[in-house]
This record gives C-alpha cells, structure tokens and sequence, in this order.
C-alpha cells in the first residue's frame, strides 16, 4: 500500500452518499462500484479518490467513477426519442409533406394595401347603397 | 472451483460480495449467518476475529489454514497481540484500528515477511455485528504471494485473487 492514495466507494441512499467500502486500489474499488450498481440496490454509486497532498498538507478528493440508474433511464430515453424524431422526419420526407409544411411566402407590401383599400370601398358602397334603398323605402 | 461468485477471480471481491450479499438491508451482518459452505474453497483464507478492550486482547473464533502458514493452527483464546508476526493474518490484521474508525469494509495490500519469504499480500476486513449496529466481531480473508529476487516491488493488486483460486 502507497498510503498517498486510497478510493472510497459512495452509495447515494436515502438523500446522502454514503462510503461503502475502502480500498488501497484503484481497479478493485472500480469493480466493486460496478458490483454494487449491477445490484441496483442503490440509485447511484461513485468511487471517491484520496490522494495526500503534500504541499497543502491534507487529502484531495476526487470523485474517478459515478454511475447512476436515473442516467441509465435517461440515456435510454433519449435514445427511444431521437430514434422516434428520426422515424418520423423518414416518414414525412417519404410522404413529401415536409414541402406542405414549409411556411408560404409573405405578400409584398402593395399587395396588401390594395387588398385593404379594395375591401374598404366594397364597405363603403354597401353602407351607401343601404342607405339610399332605405331613404326610397322611406320615400314610398 | 467451489467458491461464491466463481466468475470473480479476485478473493477479496469475492468475499466483498458475500458479506454484502448477506447483510442485504442491514448495516452489518451477523457472525452466526456466515456460512462456511456458501464460501467454499475461501474458507481456510478466512478468519473471524471476536474484537475485545483493549483490541489487543481480541481472540479468534475462527482462523483459516492459509492465514497461518506452517504454523497450522493457534492455540485457544490465543489474542490479537499474540499473533506471530511471520503469519499471513498478523498484516491482515495490521489496520484494524482503520475499519473499527471507518466502519466499513477495507481491503488493503502491502508487502509482509512471512516464514515462507518475502511476500505481497492482499486482504479485507469485513465488519460483523450480533445487533446490527455494533460491529463485535470481522470477518477475515487474506491471500499472498511469495515475491522471487527478479519480481517486481509493486504493490499487489486485484490480481493476487488468482492466486487463492
């Protein structure tokens, strides 16, 4: 044992990590994190490193390994997702409505003053033709 | 070979995984669940020490044939403090000062002069309670391997679990 270094497996349990075992050795602390998360008793597990540190006179830690079920999960979710998104891109191109759905192109301008200036004076002939039958109307 | 969890090669996982195995929810588990059949061919490489005040004045219950070497077996109510230095379970116990503050497993390795030689050696210490919450009693287990003039100083790794397989 070197004594400069040790790994401390964590389990997160309950809200907190908690240290679960320590080891002298890197690659046999990495394989009971393995371990212990193939035993999905806990929802999370990391391997702490502990190194002494000569010049600050204390032990740094560093967390060398961190594997959780909820990544897992979310991993596979994503994945299940992307393959949905690209199914459906497939799908549509495949289909050719993915030009149906392309926004139509702006009017210009003009176009659009003339269109409002014309609905406006059908308004107005409308009104002024009302108002002209209902006088003869009156008239009679 | 008839031992728990034969896929791993390493002994100290192997016990690691036995007594995490058989604790299940509990913190520690108990000495009388330990069960010599379930860990097979790493019995003789196994000890239980019943911890005492001082811890020096600790006895054994149980000590396995490879802890002892040419020394064959330990005399009853032989104590921690007696052990002999030139035996595999005198440095498999030299942190036990470590797990009682920690209070979990630890597995460290190192090199021992033992009576066969110069040796690497790797160990765990796996804490037991009667109560659950008290730790009054550890499970030993230990492997090693004599060190030849042209083989490396390194300390051992997990490796050294094929030694006892």
């Amino acid at each position: 044992m070197t004594g400069d270094v040790a790994f401390e497996v964590h389990a997160f349990n309950a809200g907190k990590w908690k240290i679960q075992g320590f080891f002298d050795d890197k690659e046999l602390a990495l394989s009971e994190a393995r371990r212990m998360e193939e035993g999905r008793r806990y929802p999370a597990v990391r391997v702490v490193e502990e190194r002494y540190d000569a010049q600050a006179g204390g032990y740094r830690s560093r967390t060398v390994y961190r594997s959780s079920a909820v990544d897992a999960e979310n991993d596979v979710a994503l994945n299940e997702r992307a393959q949905v998104r690209r199914e459906v891109q497939e799908q549509r191109q495949t289909r050719g409505t993915a030009s149906a759905r392309e926004p139509k192109p702006p009017r210009s301008a003009a176009l659009v003053y003339t269109a409002i200036a014309a609905k406006a004076l059908l308004i107005f002939a409308f009104g002024f033709g009302a108002i002209y039958a209902l006088n003869q109307l009156a008239g009679n | 070979m008839n031992v728990y969890r034969p896929e791993e090669r390493r002994l100290v996982l192997r016990l690691m995984a036995y007594w995490d195995d058989l604790r299940g929810a509990r913190t520690y588990p108990p000495a009388a669940e330990i069960d010599p059949n379930a860990i097979g061919d790493d019995w003789p490489n196994c000890g239980v020490l019943v911890l005492g005040q001082p811890l020096q004045r600790s006895t054994f219950e149980y000590v396995g044939a490879e802890l002892l070497g040419h020394a064959g077996q330990l005399a009853p109510q032989t104590t921690l403090a007696e052990v002999p230095e030139s035996v595999l379970l005198s440095p498999a116990l030299s942190y036990l000062d470590r797990l009682l503050q920690k209070q979990v497993p630890i597995s460290l390795g190192g090199e021992a002069k033992l009576e066969q030689g110069p040796a690497l050696y790797r160990s765990i210490l796996l804490p037991l309670s009667s109560d659950g919450a008290t730790i009054d009693k550890v499970l030993i287990a230990a492997n090693h391997r004599l060190v030849t003039a042209d083989a490396s100083g390194d300390a051992p790794d997990g490796g050294l679990g094929a030694h006892a397989s």
